[in-house]
């Protein structure tokens, strides 16, 4: 509400309390960042310090022998990458069909497909894991990779659905008329169009991936082990060592951060649009 | 927008007329070669687990005995609602943990969303630094304040300052489950914001000021202007944070695993128990369906919110579809 009524006094209150409101709101944020950057002395001290000497020492040990944290980061990042290059392969196609033809069967898919994202993770874990032990492929890449697929394809499909209908149907009809197949017009003009919104829709899938942990932590047990689930092991077995733990949690937050800052732009787009006309 | 979309109106109600039954077959088979390989995969990733997880819910099944698998038809669903205590138990926790998060999340979020809904130098640095708790892996967010909650923590440490005792956060039954619930509240306030934020900014300028022209008092100016155009994608913020808060399952296990005692048991951490902790396949896969089921209720009453605010305004179908999913992609990281 930009009220134009409202006093210039009033307004200047209004922005230092939403600056404020926001500041203290990331607080946690920053104390585990700050935390991980933390000498031993510093951590222990009952007087929080925020002023200290910065150190390395936690990521060292992280990612020395004891908690191997550069295997872990690399199973993420393999399982998460191969999940979100998946992921928007099968996506694409589908988004483009339920997005053009409106017909009552798609409308059904469609649905079908938003009911998918919905599911509650605890609902299908016990089966896969029960297949999975079954074939053998407990603890692999595969296994999470195709469980993490369930869940992120509805997702995409779903979100791609939206922004390749803002795309007006025109430009199809304009290049099939000059004799493009449907799927040159997929290819060539839908998404080039589009990669913006791809782009943001991958980054979702890949984070999702990345973050996920009640079926990693089931599905895996020492070679395909995920940064979070890593990190769960480590609270319940060395909880006192809290700088440590904060650098695996700064490890898992960085995709994110990266996200947010180098790709701003286009995520304050994606979360947005259609809302601003 | 408006040209665009009447447009597009249009070129759907032409299009069928125009085109011949051959060509009309030609685009269907396409739609489907498009569509299907997703269906297929979609199909057995998900279809397969849920049919085999209702299949072994009709089954006395332990793992420890697996030679002694029967069927015993609904007695696994008869067993949790009649005589099991913990699952009410659980059941109780999870409505009030539910019911109070999304409360506070949506008096928090609505206020935090009216004061970010202001002109201002470095306003959308603030809308964007406030997405970031969305994007935290909750196992990470669960760590951060179980560091924040420990008894010589900087918690602690700030009630100390302002004269107040120190207290147990996680650690006793009375403050355990509040404790979890301000993890949650901390973690999709947030999101709350990015949905009603965007539906404030949705609302069009010139209402906004018609209104300030006529002097109406800020109240007033909330309940006869803000609300009613803010009210459908309220119910569907709400819907979705509740059918996520049922789920809750990764910051009870990092912070409480359930307790002390019982104090923190949701469903999803009891339904984690009875299969990895007793090898129960056929009773946890019952009580999967049973939280699936109370979950589908709030996704059903959210697709028709959906729905009916698609048909209600056919032009921005798509605008409102990819909102709320754009929204919703935060809630799925």
């Amino acid at each position: 509400m930009k009220r134009a009524s409202a006093p210039s006094w009033a307004k200047w209150i209004g922005n230092i309390a939403v600056t404020l409101v926001v500041l203290i709101w990331l607080f946690p944020v920053y104390w585990i960042v700050a935390t991980s950057l933390k000498q031993k002395g510093d951590i222990v001290n009952p007087i929080p310090s925020f002023i200290f000497n910065p150190t390395l020492d936690n990521y060292r040990t992280i990612f020395g022998p004891t908690y191997t944290f550069a295997d872990v980061v690399l199973n993420s990042f393999v399982i998460a990458f191969c999940v979100t290059a998946l992921v928007i392969l099968l996506a694409i196609p589908a988004a483009y069909s339920l997005a053009r033809w409106q017909t009552k069967g798609n409308e059904r898919i469609a649905m079908w497909i938003l009911s998918l994202r919905m599911l509650p993770p605890v609902a299908v874990v016990i089966p896969y894991y029960v297949l999975a032990s079954r074939l053998q492929l407990i603890d692999t890449y595969l296994v999470l990779i195709l469980v993490h697929m369930a869940f992120g394809v509805p997702f995409a499909v779903w979100l791609m659905r939206g922004f390749f209908a803002e795309i007006p149907r025109e430009l199809d009809q304009a290049a099939m008329l000059d004799g493009y197949s449907y799927l040159a017009v997929l290819l060539k003009i839908i998404i080039p169009l589009a990669t913006p919104s791809i782009a943001v829709t991958a980054i979702f899938t890949f984070i999702f991936s990345w973050n996920e942990f009640l079926l990693a932590l089931l599905l895996t047990d020492t070679n395909a082990v995920t940064v979070p689930v890593q990190i769960s092991k480590m609270i319940l077995a060395y909880q006192v060592l809290w700088g440590e733990l904060s650098a695996a949690g700064v490890i898992a937050l960085l995709p994110l951060l990266f996200v947010v800052f180098a790709l701003q732009r286009y995520i304050v787009r994606g979360l947005t649009l259609g809302a601003v006309k | 927008m408006s040209a665009v979309s009447e447009a597009q109106g249009n070129v759907r109600a032409v299009v069928p007329m125009g085109s011949v039954k051959g060509r009309a077959q030609q685009r269907d088979w396409i739609r489907w070669a498009f569509l299907l390989p997703t269906v297929i995969v979609l199909f057995v990733i998900t279809i397969y687990p849920m049919l085999n997880s209702l299949w072994n819910s009709l089954h006395y099944f332990n793992l420890f005995t697996p030679d002694d698998k029967r069927f015993v038809g609904l007695g696994n669903y008869v067993d949790l609602l009649r005589n099991d205590p913990t699952f009410w138990t659980v059941m109780r926790i999870t409505f009030i943990y539910t019911i109070g998060v999304v409360a506070v999340q949506f008096v928090a979020g609505l206020g935090m969303a009216l004061l970010l809904d202001r002109a201002m130098r470095g306003i959308s640095l603030l809308r964007t630094l406030i997405i970031i708790p969305i994007l935290i892996s909750p196992v990470v967010v669960g760590l951060t304040w179980r560091y924040m909650y420990e008894p010589w923590g900087v918690l602690n440490y700030a009630l100390g300052k302002i004269g107040l005792p120190p207290v147990e956060w996680v650690s006793q039954p009375g403050t355990a489950l509040i404790s979890i619930m301000v993890v949650d509240i901390w973690q999709w306030t947030p999101f709350v914001v990015l949905v009603l934020l965007a539906g404030l900014q949705s609302i069009p300028r010139e209402v906004v000021e018609a209104s300030s022209l006529d002097g109406l008092k800020f109240r007033q100016h909330f309940t006869r202007i803000v609300w009613p155009l803010l009210r459908p994608v309220a119910l569907i913020v709400l819907l979705i944070r509740m059918m996520d808060a049922l789920k809750v399952f990764d910051t009870v296990y990092v912070l409480t695993r359930g307790g002390p005692g019982t104090s923190t048991y949701v469903a999803s951490m009891y339904n984690y128990v009875l299969f990895f902790g007793n090898y129960q396949v056929g009773y946890a896969a019952a009580m999967s369906y049973i939280i699936l089921i109370i979950v589908n209720v709030f996704a059903i009453a959210l697709i028709f919110a959906l729905s009916d605010r698609a048909t209600k305004d056919e032009s921005s179908d798509a605008a409102e579809a990819q909102r709320v999913t754009a929204a919703d992609a935060a809630s799925v990281a």
